[in-house]
């Protein structure tokens, strides 16, 4: 831009007409876009128009498209009253029909603080959704809101309030749920889920959790972070990846830390053949879930994996190649080939290929020990 | 007086511009009124509110796309992207301003999104003077009143 010539400019942008304006403003991220308020009145009225923009798919990173089905909401600050706008975007949603399969509808997060929105019960009416992802709100469900979304089948919550009753009436109404996320959201002390169709489960810093019950023979995956005091009875064989994150002292030795883990490992209720802590860990993993893939121990940043290959039954497979079900009742029915990575302890590898050798039944070999100091 | 297959187009302040119909009908304006009267189409258009340096601007731009769109072997896709570079890098603020009116006016939807593009990526990142700077924009906020909107708004400064 030649500086001679904007001399005699009186801001000629903001006297754009406004459609350009908010055209302007929706090739950038909200965050660039709403640093403009600052700049000048005129600009700051212009901001706060922006909300509107979001059921209008004004922004790259939420730009919903009515295409591809799905529709995005996300806020996350308090410029204004967002009441007009979100009872705005659920006349959008509905009034597209059924044609919306997914729905993302976040106003923010509410950290530590009360969310100042309560969830409008219209939502649970929206029974052609797939796919919702909530976030930011207040949740007040109970079986009298009415609504059964019949068609969801992927849940994603965070950063929510929620009490027990949600929770309880939440599995009830959703028959088809098979992906179910919960993160950070607190209010509640128990989930307890029976279903025969539910694959993937997340339970991550949902900090007043106290009790989970799963009995879900066909969850293939199953992610938890949170505190070890924590009530837990899992029954689920087909489970091939956990992922378990335990609060701990970024002081605790890795001793410690393993006997944390093992801690948290009795909320299963496991057979335990006393070994050591570091065999106790696999162990109990594997009877947790006999078709494990890999078992992944990250202990400060040093990342140690064993990797599982399971043996199907051939003949079985071959009678009835339409069954996936079929899961072995205990690890080392099935077991075939354990490899390490990244053990450099020589008397811990030790420790466990005597322990895969002498229990796995099946098991054909061990790879990637190093056994030389 | 236009041959067949062109159109006239008349700038506010008089400048008349012989150019092909598919180039003019880049503007979904321009399409509209030669679609619904065909008198529009043998006479001149006049450009209300756009003169003839931004005209001429808008029809060197349309010219490229129209013939990219007809033949992509000639005009590649890369070409094109070189072009828009170039043509919006050569812009000065008041042709931006203008170019953006006329081509909102005109619904060229492609320069107009370029245009934005434009706008929008010299805000991207920057600090509140900066793009004060640029644009020249005047803080009319009270120190209390600047200070209010950043308290609302922690994460976004």
């Amino acid at each position: 831009m030649e500086e001679e010539e904007n001399k005699d400019i009186i801001d000629r942008i903001s006297e754009l007409p406004e459609p350009i304006w908010q055209h302007i403003l929706s090739f950038l991220v909200i965050k660039d876009a709403c640093r403009t308020s600052i700049l000048s009145k005129t600009w700051k009225n212009a901001c706060a128009t922006l909300l509107n923009f979001y059921d209008q798919s004004f922004f790259p990173i939420t730009r919903p498209s009515f295409d591809d089905n799905q529709e995005m909401f996300y806020q996350n600050h308090q410029l204004l009253d967002l009441k007009p706008y979100i009872e705005k975007f659920l006349s959008l949603l509905f009034d597209a029909n059924g044609k919306i399969k997914e729905l993302v509808f976040r106003i923010g997060d509410c950290d530590n603080r009360n969310p100042l929105y309560t969830l409008p019960e219209a939502v649970y009416a929206a029974e052609w959704l797939n796919k919702l992802n909530l976030g930011g709100f207040k949740l007040e469900y109970s079986a009298s809101s009415g609504g059964c979304m019949n068609n969801l089948k992927v849940l994603i919550l965070h950063s929510l309030i929620i009490n027990d009753n949600w929770v309880v009436d939440l599995f009830a109404n959703l028959p088809f749920l098979e992906k179910f996320n919960f993160s950070l959201c607190w209010g509640f002390e128990t989930v307890s889920i029976s279903s025969n169709r539910i694959k993937e489960l997340s339970l991550l810093s949902c900090r007043s959790l106290a009790k989970v019950e799963v009995n879900a023979p066909n969850l293939s995956s199953f992610r938890f972070s949170g505190n070890v005091s924590l009530s837990l009875s899992l029954e689920a064989l087909a489970i091939e990846n956990m992922y378990f994150v335990i609060d701990s002292k970024t002081s605790d030795s890795e001793s410690e830390w393993h006997s944390k883990f093992v801690e948290f490992l009795d909320n299963f209720n496991l057979p335990r053949m006393n070994q050591s802590m570091l065999l106790d860990t696999p162990d109990s993993l594997l009877w947790i879930a006999p078709c494990l893939d890999t078992l992944i121990l990250v202990y400060n940043r040093s990342m140690k994996t064993i990797q599982f290959t399971c043996g199907t039954s051939s003949t079985d497979e071959e009678k009835n190649p339409c069954c996936t079900s079929l899961h072995y009742k205990f690890w080392w029915q099935s077991l075939k080939k354990v490899k390490f990575e990244n053990f450099q302890d020589v008397e811990d590898q030790w420790k466990l290929k005597t322990y895969f050798m002498e229990n796995g039944k099946m098991l054909e070999s061990i790879v990637g020990l190093n056994l030389i100091e | 007086m236009a041959s067949k297959g062109n159109l006239t187009l008349k700038s506010c302040n008089g400048k008349e511009f012989i150019v092909e119909e598919k180039v003019a009908v880049m503007s979904t304006t321009i399409k509209n009124m030669v679609d619904v009267d065909d008198s529009f189409a043998q006479g001149v258009i006049p450009i209300i509110g756009v003169d003839g340096k931004i005209l001429a601007k808008l029809i060197e731009y349309c010219k490229e796309h129209a013939e990219a769109d007809e033949d992509e072997e000639v005009k590649s896709e890369e070409y094109l992207k070189k072009f828009d570079e170039k043509f919006v890098d050569e812009l000065n603020l008041n042709d931006l301003y203008d170019l953006l009116k006329a081509s909102n006016y005109l619904e060229i939807t492609k320069l107009l999104n370029l245009l934005c593009q434009k706008v929008a990526s010299m805000i991207k990142g920057k600090k509140p003077e900066e793009i004060r700077r640029i644009f020249n924009i005047k803080n009319d906020f009270t120190p209390e009143e600047e200070e209010e909107i950043n308290r609302q708004n922690p994460w976004a400064f």
